[in-house]
């Protein structure tokens, strides 16, 4: 080969693996020496980025309907996102921001017109994942859907999650009006609200005063007089006094980091934290790293999981039993990485005529009787369980499509419904109304287990029977290879 | 003129930042190619012209003000990495800022070629770019789906790349658009 190919290859390689972040140090500083020898390949170079860029950023790829669906990975705790997927995330942050232009609002408007305040549409946006305490006088449960307009709750503690991302952790007594993804109006009552990137620009309207947030965790809390107080716990807020109608011109940006500076500053801020006064910090699941799509993360098991008790067509994800050793050998149906297509009789007749070769090739069709492999007792896991009942729907069948990633390996997925059913007992919470094993029906599904057996993605049709998928992840990783070592020993001959 | 501290302002600076943010994160992914990191700064630099807003003149053009901002954060954010500080030194950051700033119409014909290429993209090829930058699947998970080695996938990916940037060429050359 010539050295001219070869180089030709190299710099090719070398243009590929910089937009791919995968470029060691030697070899950034390599594309370096070049670019700066070269105006030819500086002029390539910016070429074949644009390229990279548009194809990621013009979206020239999406198909129709299913951009905005799984836009955001959405991180659970600290240990950061997963793959290429940040772009949007960006978009949405850059969306949020320019809410804060379409929310023009006066701040008197937002808080005296509440008798006949013009929410948009009675669409979901948002849902209650946490409920603790005394909760009776309550109407919320855990689960329920969020739609703009007014929140109360009367005693006890309650977090939601924003479709943006946004977690609210409420302190009852309080009351708050939800004006859109972007704004709520706090009347009274203490909100502690976790503000991810993407929802930079989330704002809390309360009687006396208006907070931005700029990337964030802030507590709120206002008296019974109106008066608001503010801690800022993470990041920084841009924060601003009402006066009269209006609003004082200069906003105050406060950072966690400068408010040992501003003790002597103004009477809203709290500088000296006392976790008795704010709402607690929204509470994150320890094994979620993220989700994303129309999956949602819930931090306590809802109590009544038969058909038809959802209005909203979220894919739940939430903690069942957790942290603790299998006293008897489990049953999974799926177990290994892959592609699966699950199908009850009637949808794989459709499949097989509709399904084209290169879709068959991919997926992997997936009986009822299956059962890929079994956890043995010993193994130290926790469960989780996926609950889709978008059963409101007039439509004859409805999809919905969401990704979580764990921060421990996936030992199997329970989705049969013989097998949910028998699995009930050992995994499921003990407070939880399960359905019966006639309600709970795959069709249609697909899931995939990734290579590293972290993430499971999920697309889920519903025809008049709920969907559920048992998820059980390694608690340790350790204990669960000495527990397969040890059963399989004790099966040999 | 500063724009007046108000809500207006900001619903204004919203519009134009919208109206931008394209060409901000190009401009970002030429001084740093890898996507993640653009998107980064591209986060970092909104929240800086936003914080920043009421400085900005509105008698004068928004991109080369909001370019500002976006040097600036790319050359905090090199600092982070010793890839980034390997790769672009101030001299290169200057000199690729400069350039593309030269080429931003061809780029912007490019991008209309784009389409028209993909549109010529066989099938299974078009499924490997949807699957990479549409379903944001990893090379492996791609690999898996088509059972082949991660290497040959990727090479394959790179493949698709080269042939739509001659794609592109071809339809430049055709149109007799000079390439500076």
């Amino acid at each position: 080969m010539k050295n001219e190919t070869i180089d030709q290859l190299h710099w090719e390689t070398l243009l590929n693996r910089a937009v791919d972040g995968i470029l060691t140090d030697k070899e950034a500083g390599r594309l370096s020496g070049i670019l700066r020898s070269s105006q030819d390949r500086m002029g390539e170079y910016i070429r074949f980025v644009d390229m990279h860029g548009s194809l990621q950023h013009e979206a020239l790829l999406a198909q129709a309907g299913e951009v905005g669906e799984l836009v955001n990975f959405e991180s659970e705790s600290d240990k950061g996102e997963i793959g290429n997927i940040g772009f949007w995330r960006t978009m949405a942050a850059v969306a949020t921001i320019a809410a804060i232009g379409a929310f023009t609002w006066s701040s008197k408007y937002a808080f005296f017109d509440t008798e006949n305040p013009s929410y948009e549409e009675t669409t979901y946006i948002g849902i209650v994942t946490s409920l603790k305490g005394d909760i009776s006088t309550s109407d919320h449960f855990v689960g329920k859907g969020l739609q703009r307009g007014p929140f109360k709750l009367d005693g006890g503690r309650a977090q939601v999650r924003l479709d943006n991302g946004v977690k609210l952790s409420i302190k009852g007594p309080a009351e708050f009006d939800i004006f859109g993804l972007d704004h709520i109006t706090l009347m009274t009552g203490k909100v502690t609200a976790n503000v991810p990137p993407r929802a930079i620009g989330f704002r809390i309207d309360t009687p006396d005063m208006e907070v931005i947030d700029l990337g964030t965790e802030f507590a709120l809390r206002v008296d019974p007089s109106g008066e608001s107080r503010l801690h800022v716990l993470e990041g920084e807020v841009e924060a601003r006094k009402k006066i009269g109608e209006g609003l004082e011109n200069v906003p105050m940006i406060i950072a966690k980091d400068n408010m040992h500076d501003l003790v002597d500053g103004p009477s809203w801020l709290d500088c000296n934290y006392d976790p008795e006064s704010f709402a607690p910090s929204p509470l994150r699941d320890r094994l979620i790293q993220a989700t994303d799509g129309k999956l949602r993360s819930l931090q306590d098991p809802p109590k009544d999981l038969r058909y038809g008790r959802f209005k909203h067509d979220y894919l739940m994800l939430f903690p069942e039993k957790q942290d603790f050793v299998l006293p008897r050998a489990v049953e999974v149906n799926l177990s290994e990485p892959g592609s699966y297509r699950v199908l009850g009789p009637g949808p794989k007749e459709r499949y097989l005529k509709v399904a084209d070769e290169k879709q068959r090739a991919r997926e992997t069709m997936v009986d009822v009787g299956l059962v890929q492999s079994v956890i043995p007792a010993g193994t130290r896991v926790s469960s989780y369980l996926v609950h889709f009942d978008a059963t409101n729907k007039q439509t004859d069948s409805f999809r919905a499509k969401g990704r979580v990633r764990f921060n421990g390996h996936v030992l199997g997925l329970i989705l049969h419904q013989q097998s949910l059913s028998a699995s009930d007992d050992l995994l499921g919470g003990s407070d939880t109304i399960y359905e019966s094993k006639a309600g709970r029906h795959m069709e249609n599904d697909f899931i995939r287990i990734s290579s590293d057996q972290q993430q499971i993605v999920m697309n889920f049709e519903i025809h008049g029977f709920i969907d559920q998928v048992r998820i059980l992840v390694a608690e340790d990783l350790e204990e669960t290879l000495v527990a397969d070592i040890l059963d399989r020993q004790y099966q040999t001959p | 003129m500063p724009l007046e501290n108000s809500k207006d302002s900001r619903s204004r600076f919203v519009q134009l930042f919208m109206s931008h943010e394209k060409q901000i994160y190009r401009y970002i992914l030429s001084l740093m190619p890898h996507s993640q990191d653009a998107q980064d700064v591209l986060q970092e630099t909104a929240i800086a012209l936003y914080k920043k807003m009421d400085d900005y003149d509105p008698s004068r053009p928004f991109a080369p003000w909001a370019f500002r901002f976006a040097y600036h954060m790319t050359l905090k954010h090199r600092e982070k990495s010793t890839r980034w500080r390997r790769f672009l030194d101030d001299d290169l950051m200057k000199e690729i800022a400069s350039r593309q700033a030269m080429l931003i119409p061809e780029l912007d014909q490019r991008r209309e070629y784009l389409k028209e290429c993909l549109a010529e993209v066989p099938d299974d090829k078009r499924a490997m770019l949807t699957d990479y930058y549409f379903e944001e699947e990893s090379i492996d998970v791609i690999a898996e789906k088509q059972n082949k080695s991660v290497e040959a996938t990727y090479k394959a990916l790179q493949r698709i790349r080269k042939t739509l940037m001659h794609c592109i060429q071809g339809k430049m050359h055709a149109s007799g658009m000079s390439v500076t």
